[in-house]
């Protein structure tokens, strides 16, 4: 347990003391934030026409809903600055230690490969975390001039760390497979991007493997949580990803040892 | 030689993937596939038997072992994690966490489920494209119970199933349960439920509507008619028929629920007396009057402890004229906790020309209980007069006013039901064998072809209905819409939301790792 913070403290240190942590952060915080505006005032000019409208045709107006129109498309908004901005967290993890050899260093100390691995992986997930961590602001503002449903947002949130650390856990496994920090983004941001799609073939194959692929897909499982439902499924498809991607890395990382 | 080998193996090898790929998305074994995988094969083939000793060296190094150790135990960690998924997701729980449940199936619809008494095949025809949208509300239903077999066909794959269905259009959805069969197009929850219904109750029950004193009929399209409620009351499962009550002189035996939709004339005594000896002997009755023309009827009304007014009653809160609408149309909001209206909250109901009708407050006659279902506002009232003409604008609308001591002041109840008790009369077990009940709406068109159009008018006939019909599981919920929930903010303070989100929290954020950037260097 030692080893494993010992690791994750070094990884989570160095990221604060490069550029990476801030600029990540600052990056999905603009665009996020941008996206928060935008859905905000469109939501606030809807209501006014609506009204408007209703008095005029006296009728009762309709009802209109913070909940689904801003807080849904702004879930979704995470996840898809997530796609990008996932691949430049965990892109050095692995990918750092193997080009400068400390790699070496580290699998002839005494740490056991699950220990790198799991300690490499809290780093990221906690780095993920950081990153996040501001937009709690954006419902602050909605609680302060609305009424919002708050389990719903509580249930985005959860979905949302749950395919954060998906990728994360694949990103990890993709740094573990190369030296080169770009090639281990770009390749993550290609398997992400596929990942996210597969789902879409589903309608245009057979009715057995459609099924099939679009339960592979990341972001078909994330749709729930951004409604606010929270399923058992789902949740244990993204811990069988999360572990399957882990054990891809634990090997992964032990082959080093037998490769030379 | 070696170098082209080389190339046939991974040539092949991309041959063989191509083949594959395209087996999978159309299942065919057409031409082009065959003809891929087998000069993949044959490609990669030949790579093989030219490195063949190359390869039988490295399968034996130790690399490889370690190799397919990797692969094998991967497999089988893939393999368990697909199994884990598979079982545990067959009792997976599902909480939807919205206020009003808005992405679940409705509570009706999960008690009707859950109380399915025999099995229902579904068979949908849709085109593959479009399945896995159409499928999902089906497979949903389908946890909450094993009676419902489902089957989605595509009609172009299986023309011959499709023709034996009498297939027509993309979208069919057809239901068949024992004997009965039903049809839908589309996949809609009301629907849905309503053919299941349809197709899965026992018996049938019969509601008749009386004719011959000027009461909607069923059968009328106009306006004023009663067709489009009889089209839902069928819908429902139900048999409706038409009694002349004066001319049959007795009330069916298969009676489950009789209407009496507004009559204009009133009924002979000897209606009324069968009316009453059906209630005493369990039955149940949906009584409706108008304000006018007056039925009279009110000694009726009294003997069961329900006081109908010689009044109409107006509207002043304004609230109709938001939705255009005179104030002798009170538009209703406040309903008791009685489960035909309990779940009316939020929807408004709106009745034109209605009469109070209340529970008498004294003088019930004995085992006989009475409460209110809905009333007006505060801002009504029960107006005894006439309304007067405006003689200089006769067709301006008409004009009531307050006259204290004479009018009663809102809120005014417009529908009660009363319920009667019947016991087996054993002194030992005086069990309870059957309850009469009468429900009476001081007002019928409501429930008109014209007011069709607003659902909850319907939905609290039906809901009255149904409940007198004892079918509890029947009330309709009304669909879920969102809740409004709305953000009020000046145009100050969203810009400063903007200058704060956007720019000024990542800009704080970059500054800091300026700064343990510059830090760092001058160390």
């Amino acid at each position: 347990m030692r080893n494993i913070s010992a690791i994750f403290l070094r990884e989570f240190r160095s990221y604060f003391l490069s550029p990476i942590a801030y600029i990540v952060t600052a990056i999905f915080l603009i665009i996020t934030g941008y996206f928060f505006y935008t859905y905000l005032s469109g939501f606030l000019q809807y209501a006014i026409i609506t009204s408007l409208q209703a008095t005029e045709m006296r009728a009762i107006p309709p009802a209109i809903n913070v909940n689904q129109l801003v807080i849904e498309p702004l879930f979704h908004n995470f996840s898809t600055v997530a796609l990008f901005m996932v691949p430049m967290i965990t892109m050095r993890l692995l990918a750092e230690e193997k080009k400068t050899m400390s790699i070496e260093l580290l699998l002839t100390s005494p740490v056991t490969t699950l220990q790198i691995v799991l300690g490499k992986f809290f780093a990221g997930v906690a780095l993920l975390v950081a990153m996040v961590a501001p937009t709690i602001l954006y419902f602050v503002v909605l609680v302060n001039f609305g009424e919002p449903e708050i389990a719903p947002i509580i249930a985005g949130y959860i979905g949302f760390f749950l395919l954060g650390t998906g990728f994360v856990s694949i990103g990890l496994l993709i740094s573990s497979m190369t030296e080169n920090q770009i090639i281990a983004g770009a390749v993550s941001f290609g398997i992400f991007l596929l990942l996210w799609v597969i789902g879409w073939v589903a309608n245009y194959v057979e009715r057995s493997i459609g099924e099939i692929l679009s339960y592979m897909s990341l972001i078909n499982h994330y749709d729930d949580f951004t409604k606010g439902i929270i399923d058992t499924e789902n949740i244990l498809f993204y811990l069988s990803f999360i572990g399957f991607g882990l054990y891809l890395t634990y090997r992964a990382v032990e082959s080093i040892r037998w490769r030379g | 030689m070696k170098k082209v080998s080389v190339f046939s193996g991974i040539l092949g090898a991309v041959f063989i993937t191509f083949g594959l790929v395209n087996f999978l998305s159309s299942s065919f074994w057409d031409a082009p596939t065959i003809i891929l995988v087998s000069l993949g094969s044959a490609m990669a083939l030949f790579y093989i038997v030219l490195h063949a000793g190359n390869i039988k060296k490295s399968i034996l190094k130790r690399k490889t072992k370690h190799l397919t150790n990797a692969v094998t135990a991967t497999i089988m960690v893939l393999g368990i994690m697909v199994m884990l998924n598979y079982i545990l997701n067959k009792g997976k729980i599902r909480v939807d966490l919205t206020a009003n449940k808005h992405y679940s199936l409705s509570e009706q619809t999960v008690s009707l489920l859950e109380n399915l008494e025999r099995d229902v095949r579904i068979t949908s025809f849709q085109q593959n494209a479009e399945m896995f949208y159409f499928n999902h509300i089906f497979d949903e239903m389908s946890d909450y119970t094993d009676k419902l077999i489902y089957e989605s066909i595509d009609p172009d794959r299986n023309p011959r199933v499709a023709k034996n269905y009498g297939f027509k259009q993309y979208g069919e959805v057809y239901f068949e349960s024992e004997d009965r069969t039903d049809k839908i197009l589309g996949n809609g929850e009301q629907q849905i439920i309503n053919a299941l219904i349809r197709v899965s109750r026992g018996e049938q029950k019969t509601i008749y509507f009386t004719s011959g004193h000027g009461e909607h009929n069923i059968d009328d399209f106009q306006n004023s008619g009663y067709s489009k409620v009889r089209d839902e009351i069928i819908a429902k499962n139900y048999i409706v028929k038409k009694l002349d009550l004066a001319r049959m002189g007795q009330i069916p035996e298969d009676c489950s629920v009789l209407v009496i939709a507004g009559p204009e004339t009133p009924l002979f005594s000897e209606e009324l007396q069968l009316v009453n000896d059906y209630i005493n002997r369990g039955g149940r009755v949906f009584f409706l009057v108008d304000p006018e023309p007056r039925p009279g009827m009110t000694e009726f009304f009294d003997s069961w402890g329900i006081e109908i007014g010689e009044n109409v009653v107006i509207e002043a809160s304004g609230g109709g004229r938001m939705a255009s609408m005179a104030p002798e149309i009170p538009l209703v909001l406040d309903y008791s906790n009685h489960i035909i209206v309990n779940t009316m909250n939020r929807q408004y109901t709106y009745f034109p020309l209605v009469r109070s009708v209340a529970p008498k407050s004294e003088g019930i006659p004995v085992g006989v209980d009475g409460i209110w279902l809905l009333r007006t506002s505060s801002m009504s009232w029960a107006e005894y007069d006439e309304p007067e003409v405006n003689p200089d604008n006769p067709n301006a609308p008409l004009s009531s006013k307050y006259d204290e001591g004479r009018d009663r002041r809102g809120p005014i109840p417009i529908a009660a039901v009363v319920e009667k008790r019947l016991f087996s009369g054993a002194t030992q077990t005086n069990e309870q064998i059957a309850k009469g009940a009468l429900v009476v709406f001081g007002d019928s068109d409501f429930a008109s072809n014209s007011l069709f159009v607003h659902s909850p008018n319907i939905t609290l006939f039906l809901n009255a209905l149904y409940w007198l019909a004892e079918e509890e599981d029947l009330v309709t919920i009304p669909p879920k819409d969102p809740q409004d929930r709305r953000v009020t903010m000046t145009d100050q303070q969203a810009n400063f939301i903007f200058y704060l989100t956007v720019i000024i929290i990542p800009g704080l954020i970059l500054i800091s790792g300026m700064s343990v950037f510059i830090r760092r260097k001058s160390m």
